[in-house]
């Protein structure tokens, strides 16, 4: 059961758009004091991302088939 | 004298056995399809039919099914001349009541032989 | 809160565990979902640190914490790539920690394997004692919690603390000598005690977001209000880089630190597991931090500042009279550090016993191996011996380091110093390149310098050492200065410490490695562990023992480590499995590299390595040989795929084959149909013939006009009969392509006319009406004439023979567009019944509607104008058309 190296590459982009999201220049953005409905900006921010990435993290895991050869 | 119904779509044949009854000294009527067939059965009541199955409009069968299910028609002889030759065809067609079935094509001295065995 | 009922809920909490642990080792190992278990044991990540450090730190420097749980999150991207790997070697070589890998992969090296081990208990030590140390301290918190700074000294329950845990762990940690063996039971505790964690954080979380506060926007606001404006944004960690350091260093440490290994690797049970427990762990890990700024708001907001804000967790639900709460979050916070000390212990006690200490046992008695008793015991109690040595040094560092040095960091302290096993791992695992003088050059590198750049500021700061060294460097040695070595002064601590530690690793290892050539033995394990999916399913593959052992040797060394009874068991039925004659005086190759391997699971690669080495009289053999030993059975592999293929290939063609006959079959009863109509067909005529011929030879008397008009109707059936063997022989090359199209020029209209011309007779004999809209300029059509006639005259005859007399009428129309021409015959004769539409250019048609319909004709021209109209790349159809009739359409192409 050797997995496609497609399934392999979606994860280590996956874990680069992780790097990306998380790091200084997307992340200064909301680095500053300002409030979204009473929330700061940057903590909605990093658990909204936060909370996508997993999503995105179970449907890579467990929903998508890259082996065409297995089951769905 | 005796009545007989001759019901056939094909002119030549039709021709032929009025030919062959009349010949035999018998009274003929003929009918070219199903609807004129019924009504000769009705209105004339004749000894013996000679029926084609397969006609544009009523089948043999159907006038075979009316013929025996008639209390004045029941006695009424029914000989079925046909070109489907299926066992299930034959069957059904003697199922019906039918004196004899007959394949296409057929000896014309064998039929009469027969017809005048059953009208005697 | 009575002392009594602390200590008995903690007592009761323990037990719990132990029963859990129990419980579970004695049920039936199949029926458990382990995905589940598995997922939440690598939370044994979030420790007493998170528990009770991250609102600390969320005090003073913000949302700076997540980046320790962000970066495990975007590992758990990785696992697929790097731990799915990982595991598989573990796996196959049957190694059991951070230690036995590394020294593996270069060469079974002893020297590696205690570097490793060495760097994680110096590493690592602190950490725990972090642990024992936030169990004491959250006692004294929930047991006299009016005191904010707890007067008693805490040592000295840190002994205690740490004796009943090493006890846990001795009883659930080292039954089997078989170190990578799983303890399932241990396993479900921690998975459990994530369990309870979470809940318990939560709780706390939302009675202080929610019951405190107003939710979320109120308590940001209240700290808004109050110029908290520090919990709002990250000061400076992004500009200094720490960010990013932390980051980069978490994500490591999720495979990197001892316990992480352990769980992650040693423990799983299943390849399978990573799949769910990569997104369960970072929701995990998401929903724990979800509260951690409320509850560090709060804290900040509502308690007086003599709190200390590591405390907040405990001390809010406390201070505002909820016991229970505050009991459960105790309890929480006791789940949450016990569970880091259990699995980091026996994770540590299994490298310190199989790197350090066994190796020295037995090199010092070779001779008395022989007795198994005394053998097993040694294993365990070397690494009971271990357990309880690194419990007392945690409280050793406690008592003399920790109490005077700054905790906050210690976390991120330990796992910078597992990160320096990164590169070597990591590299080993892709590349064959590194030897082991770079990994063993880069990792004492890397890990110097993490000791000098944040271990040394920490020393100072204890006031152990003067501070010159921090302000003007080593023997005033300016650039050394340990916070900004080679004048790099912009970092943060962390940053600076994680770049220069990493870059000189990696640097000087792959510095040291081209320098360097690997031993065969290297070569060996490097060639099994980069291309670890290419050997996949060879199981006993050749080791690099050549045979010239013997078999009693061989299998009294197995029984002194494992036992009789399974040296025994697991010998015959590996010899089984892989058709070893046992009975040979010399062992068999495969059976030397399986003792070895699973003498590597109980004492690590590199002991057993030698053991095996004292009784194989060995003659090493070259590393190509072995590689080509290897690539032959990966041959016979492939080639048993191959056949595996062929096999299938066969049975998919049995399939089609059968699928071909059953296909036959139908056609075959097809063509009976189509036999029976025909012949049918046949009779009539035949009748006729019969009957008049017959006629005409018995009445020799006939009248001449008679006799003539008999003998012009058997002439005529004889056309018909000829007629209707035409087409049948028609169709029947038609359907079969023989026939080939004689294209030409054709103007349809003329066609029409003459065909209408044809039938002349027939019109006139009805007395019916045919009328030809003729279009008004000239349609010319590449097809074949004759064909093309003959459907032209079919549809026309068809029409003549279902439209009544005298009153029929026929509608012939000939228009064409840009891509096709089109012909409508249309009457208003009977009208064909929808259902029938298809079915009436069938040529079986009318054998299965016999008899409601006497056929016209052959009853096969229609049938024939489908296969010409579709030779000629056209179609055929009929409609209804109102209020009575139909109409017949053929279209042919224009080009």
């Amino acid at each position: 059961m050797n997995i496609s190296s497609k399934k392999r590459s979606a994860f280590l982009l996956l874990a680069a758009l992780m790097l990306l999201l998380f790091n200084a220049p997307l992340l200064s953005i909301c680095n500053k004091i300002a409030f979204c409905y009473g929330i700061p900006s940057l903590y909605i921010y990093l658990f909204t991302t936060w909370f996508c990435c997993i999503l995105l993290l179970i449907v890579n895991a467990t929903f998508r088939n890259y082996d065409n050869n297995k089951k769905p | 004298m005796k009545k007989v119904l001759v019901v056939d779509d094909d002119p030549y044949i039709l021709m032929s056995l009025e030919f062959l009854m009349k010949k035999n000294s018998y009274q003929v009527m003929i009918a070219r399809n199903g609807t004129e067939a019924l009504e000769a059965i009705n209105v004339n009541k004749p000894d013996l039919i000679l029926l084609d199955i397969m006609m544009p409009d009523v089948d043999g069968y159907s006038i075979c099914k009316h013929v025996k299910s008639k209390k004045e028609l029941k006695n009424i002889h029914v000989v079925i001349l046909s070109a489907k030759t299926k066992e299930a065809d034959i069957q059904k067609g003697l199922d019906l009541g039918a004196s004899l079935y007959i394949t296409k094509p057929f000896s014309t001295r064998d039929l009469m032989k027969k017809v005048n065995e059953i009208l005697a | 809160m009575s002392l009594f009922f602390i200590v008995s809920c903690s007592i009761f909490y323990l037990s719990l565990l132990f029963l859990i642990a129990y419980w579970v080792e004695k049920r039936n190992k199949k029926t458990t979902n382990k995905s589940w278990i598995y997922a939440l044991s690598l939370a044994v990540y979030c420790t007493g640190w998170t528990y009770y450090g991250s609102v600390g730190r969320a005090t003073t420097n913000g949302p700076e914490f997540l980046s320790i749980y962000l970066g495990p999150s975007i590992m758990c991207a990785l696992f697929v790539p790097l731990l799915r790997k990982l595991l598989r070697i573990c796996k196959t070589q049957r190694l059991n920690s951070i230690a036995d890998l590394i020294s593996t992969r270069y060469g079974k090296n002893y020297t590696l394997g205690v570097i490793v081990t060495l760097c994680c208990v110096i590493g690592i030590i602190p950490y725990i004692a972090l642990q024992l140390k936030a169990i004491s301290a959250s006692f004294h918190i929930i047991s006299n919690h009016h005191s904010a700074i707890p007067a008693v000294n805490w040592n000295n329950d840190t002994f205690i603390i740490a004796a009943i845990l090493s006890l846990f762990i001795i009883i659930f940690g080292t039954r089997s000598v078989d170190a990578s063996e799983r303890h399932e039971g241990l396993v479900a505790a921690i998975a459990f005690e994530s369990i309870i964690k979470l809940i318990a954080f939560l709780a706390v979380g939302i009675f202080a977001t929610y019951y405190l506060f107003d939710g979320f926007s109120s308590v940001f606001n209240a700290a808004k209000e109050a110029g908290f404006d520090q919990f709002f944004t990250l000061n400076k960690g992004l500009g200094n880089n720490d960010w990013l350091a932390m980051i980069l260093v978490s994500m490591l440490s999720i495979i990197f630190l001892p316990r992480q290994f352990q769980v992650s690797v040693v423990e799983n049970t299943n390849e399978k597991n990573i799949y769910r427990a990569m997104w369960l762990f970072p929701l995990y890990l998401f929903l724990i931090n979800l509260f951690v700024l409320p509850i560090a708001m709060s804290g900040k907001l509502l308690l007086s500042q003599s709190v200390i804000a590591d405390t907040y967790v405990l001390s809010l639900p406390l201070n505002f009279n909820q016991p229970l709460l505050g009991m459960l979050v105790y309890i929480g916070g006791l789940s949450a550090a016990s569970g880091m000390i259990i699995v980091e212990t026996i994770a540590l006690s299994t490298m310190l016993s199989n790197h350090l200490f066994l190796p020295f046992v037995f090199s010092l008695q070779k001779a008395k191996l022989n007795d198994e008793k005394s053998t097993v015991r040694k294993i365990i109690y070397s690494r009971r011996t271990s357990i309880i040595l690194i419990l007392l040094m945690a409280c050793c560092y406690n008592k003399w380091i920790a109490s005077s040095t700054s905790l906050v960091n210690i976390g991120l302290i330990s796992m910078a110093a597992v990160a320096q096993f990164a590169p070597a791992t990591i590299g080993g695992l892709y590349s064959k390149l590194i030897t082991r003088q770079g990994a063993i050059t880069g990792i004492v590198a890397g890990f110097l310098i993490w000791f000098y750049t944040i271990i040394i500021p920490n020393v100072v700061d204890a006031g152990y050492l003067s501070t010159d060294i921090m302000q003007y460097g080593p023997f005033n040695i300016f650039w050394l200065k340990p916070q900004s070595l080679f004048g790099m002064s912009t970092q943060g601590l962390l940053a600076h410490s994680f770049f220069w530690s990493i870059f000189f690793n990696l640097g000087l290892m792959i510095l040291v490695s081209m320098c360097t050539s690997a031993t065969r033995q290297e070569e060996y394990q490097a060639e099994l562990f980069v291309n670890i999916y290419k050997y996949e399913g060879i199981t006993g593959g050749p080791g690099m023992w050549k045979a010239s052992a013997y078999l009693s040797d061989v299998s009294s060394l197995l029984t002194n480590f494992i036992g009789k009874t399974r040296a025994d068991n697991l010998l015959s039925s590996y010899a089984q499995r892989h058709k070893i004659p046992l009975t040979n005086k010399e062992a068999d190759p495969r059976i030397i590299d399986f003792s070895e391997k699973i003498l590597t699971g109980v004492i690590g690669s590199a002991s057993a390595r030698f053991l095996i080495s004292n009784i194989a009289k060995e003659e090493e053999i070259s590393i190509d040989k072995v590689l080509s030993i290897v690539k032959e059975s990966q041959q016979v592999l492939e080639l048993n795929k191959e056949l595996k293929k062929k096999s299938g290939e066969l049975t998919k063609a049995k399939g089609e084959l059968t699928e071909v006959n059953e296909q036959l079959m139908r056609l075959d009863v097809l063509k009976d149909e189509f036999l029976y109509t025909v012949t049918h067909e046949l009779r009539t005529p035949l009748t006729s013939i019969r009957a008049m011929s017959e006629i005409l030879c018995d009445n020799p008397e006939m009248e001449e006009e008679q006799r003539q008009y008999y003998l012009e109707g058997i002439v005529k059936e004889i056309e018909r009969l000829t007629y209707l063997i035409t087409q049948v022989l028609n169709l029947e090359r038609y359907e079969s392509g023989r026939q080939k199209l004689h294209y030409a020029a054709v103007d349809v209209s003329l066609l029409i006319k003459d065909v209408i011309g044809s039938l002349e007779p027939l019109i006139k004999g009805k007395a019916i009406t045919v009328a030809f809209s003729q279009p008004s300029s000239m349609i010319l059509i590449q097809c074949d004439e004759d064909m093309i006639r003959q459907v032209i005259y079919n549809l026309i005859s068809n029409a003549i023979k279902f439209v009544p007399e005298n009153t029929g009428t026929i509608n012939i129309i000939c228009r064409t567009d840009i891509d096709e021409m089109q012909v409508w015959v249309s009457d208003n004769g009977k009208g064909v019944p929808e259902e029938l539409h298809e079915l009436i250019f069938d040529k079986f048609f009318q054998a299965k509607n016999q008899t409601i319909q006497k056929p016209s004709g052959s009853g096969l021209g229609l049938a024939i104008c489908k296969r010409i109209v579709e030779m000629h790349q056209g179609s055929i159809y009929v409609e209804q058309v109102l209020p009575q009739g139909a109409k017949f359409v053929f279209t042919l192409p224009n080009s």
